[in-house]
């Protein structure tokens, strides 16, 4: 049995650098596939040991998604620096080095104060969330309210997570298979690809250079991180962007803050999904929906082991990462960026034809645009979330 | 391409894309129906329905439901042991069948709702 969990956590963890590298493809794609061939699968090994792999590579991709969300997708500095992500600004400055160990430094916290607070969260999140369940749908239509005001002009953020509603309530009812494919890697994916293709960005020669760790920027993003992502791991439609945002109203950081925050929530965000549904039996992602048909009754044991399981295979990860950026930040420069933006998108169609159909094509050219427009007119992305947060407000206050 | 124009171009097709999308999914997606609303025109097509699930029964591989919104009950089943409890909110779309003159729903899709 622990040579198959080690197996398992191997195949999670290169499973979940392929999903965290290759933008659009996402662990729930994997997930589905992966309870489709359950049947057969279950012959030869144990439900546990299936689960094993979703976490290894679940929390795996949460620290290589870091990679292509630093180093492609950046626009070109000039004008709009605002709405530039830390991220990107620092790629641009030669140090996405530094910002990637800031994320993974967010994320190996984020693991290690999750398990350590899980006997805490176990008790506090039934109780919060019996008191808010019925309120769940005006919860998210004020935090929507509140991310939309926060914009200096808001008349733009307010078209966009109306339109992006409109696109995400239409596209959810074509009659189509994995409608969340197109409709999320187009908006979020091959929007930023074109407007860094538009911009004919130069990537300018990396340093390789360490952040400090311990810091005051870094308790703040921490600490930040750990209430916001508690809280949202309750509630459907919200993710690590939006907590993110969020987060960094409660303190003020830096751009190195951001990225620990942004780090840590998306790690955070995976293992609350566990301890939610284990505490209040809800599945809020496509990786706990298959564990939880894997196994239908999740015990306290269950929850221990995937902590545990979590922990090793974030640990590995990270010292992947890590070592995978060094070497991208040194090809980065070489490498023909054009080319690479061209090909991501060109794997991108064809999964979408392959999975969604011709219609999902349509939803990911219409996307495309439309993603396009928040850094086109210098706002944040998060807008863009009206495309799941709609629908779910609607569902739930009607 | 100049912002400007990159920005003028998006916004165009994001609306007028937004708007054929919705018109396809008038037309591709079953219609949306509320249980009294389902009459025998409806019979051998598909429908969606979103409801709470006030009884289920899982028997040899198949599952039998109840289900109920705010205008009425009606019972539905499908060819898998369904793993999700009573109260749960589903949205299912299915084919309508009559059964002991009553009509009940021949399920094809399941979402928990929540």
């Amino acid at each position: 049995m622990i040579l198959e969990i080690t197996i398992a956590v191997l195949i999670g963890i290169l499973a979940g650098i392929f999903t965290g590298l290759t933008p659009g493809i996402h662990t729930n794609l994997v997930a589905v596939l992966l309870l489709s061939i359950s049947p057969f699968l279950l012959q030869i090994t144990a439900p546990i040991t299936l689960v094993t792999f979703i976490i290894a590579m679940s929390v795996t991709h949460t620290f290589f998604n870091a990679i292509p969300a630093i180093y492609l997708g950046a626009p070109e500095s000039g004008d709009n620096i605002l709405s530039v992500l830390p991220g990107h600004r620092m790629l641009l400055q030669g140090k996405g080095y530094e910002a990637l160990a800031l994320t993974i430094t967010g994320g190996i916290f984020a693991l290690i104060i999750g398990t350590l607070i899980t006997p805490l969260i176990i008790k506090v999140i039934p109780s919060i969330y019996n008191y808010i369940q019925e309120y769940i749908g005006y919860i998210l239509l004020l935090t929507c309210v509140f991310l939309i005001f926060r914009e200096k002009k808001r008349f733009w953020p307010l078209v966009i997570f109306l339109l992006s509603g409109c696109f995400g309530i239409a596209t959810l009812n074509l009659n189509i298979k994995d409608p969340l494919f197109p409709m999320l890697s187009s908006l979020f994916g091959i929007a930023g690809i074109l407007i860094s293709l538009n911009d004919k960005v130069k990537i300018p020669k990396q340093k390789i250079t360490s952040p400090k760790v311990f810091t005051k920027e870094t308790y703040k993003a921490i600490s930040s991180g750990t209430i916001v992502g508690t809280f949202t791991s309750m509630l459907p439609g919200l993710g690590p962007a939006e907590a993110a945002i969020i987060g960094a109203q409660l303190v003020k950081l830096k751009d190195s803050g951001f990225l620990i925050l942004v780090g840590a929530l998306d790690t955070l965000n995976m293992v609350m999904s566990f301890i939610a549904l284990y505490t209040i039996e809800k599945a809020r992602n496509g990786s706990v929906i298959t564990i939880s048909k894997l196994l239908p009754k999740m015990t306290l044991e269950n929850l221990i082991f995937f902590l545990i399981i979590a922990l090793i295979s974030g640990l590995i990860s990270s010292y992947l990462c890590m070592k995978t950026a060094k070497k991208v930040s040194g090809y980065i420069t070489k490498i023909n960026y054009q080319k690479l933006s061209v090909a991501i998108i060109i794997l991108i169609v064809i999964m979408t034809i392959f999975l969604s159909g011709p219609l999902g094509l349509f939803v990911l050219v219409i996307g495309s645009f439309l993603g396009m427009l928040p850094p086109l007119l210098g706002m944040g992305r998060n807008h863009l979330m009206g495309c799941l947060l709609i629908p779910v407000i609607l569902f739930f206050m009607f | 391409m100049k912002k400007e124009h990159l920005t003028k171009i998006s916004l165009m097709i994001s609306i007028v894309g937004t708007l054929v999308l919705i018109t396809l999914a008038e037309y591709t997606h079953p219609p949306i129906l509320k249980i009294n609303e389902i009459t025998d025109e409806h019979l051998e097509s598909k429908i969606t329905l979103q409801a709470k699930i006030l009884t289920i029964r899982n028997n040899d591989g198949l599952s039998f439901l109840i289900l109920s919104d705010s205008t009425g009950t009606i019972k539905a089943l499908t060819f898998d042991e369904l793993d999700i409890e009573k109260n749960s909110k589903i949205e299912i779309e299915g084919v309508v069948e009559k059964y002991q003159g009553e009509f009940e729903i021949l399920i094809d899709k399941i979402n928990l709702l929540e």
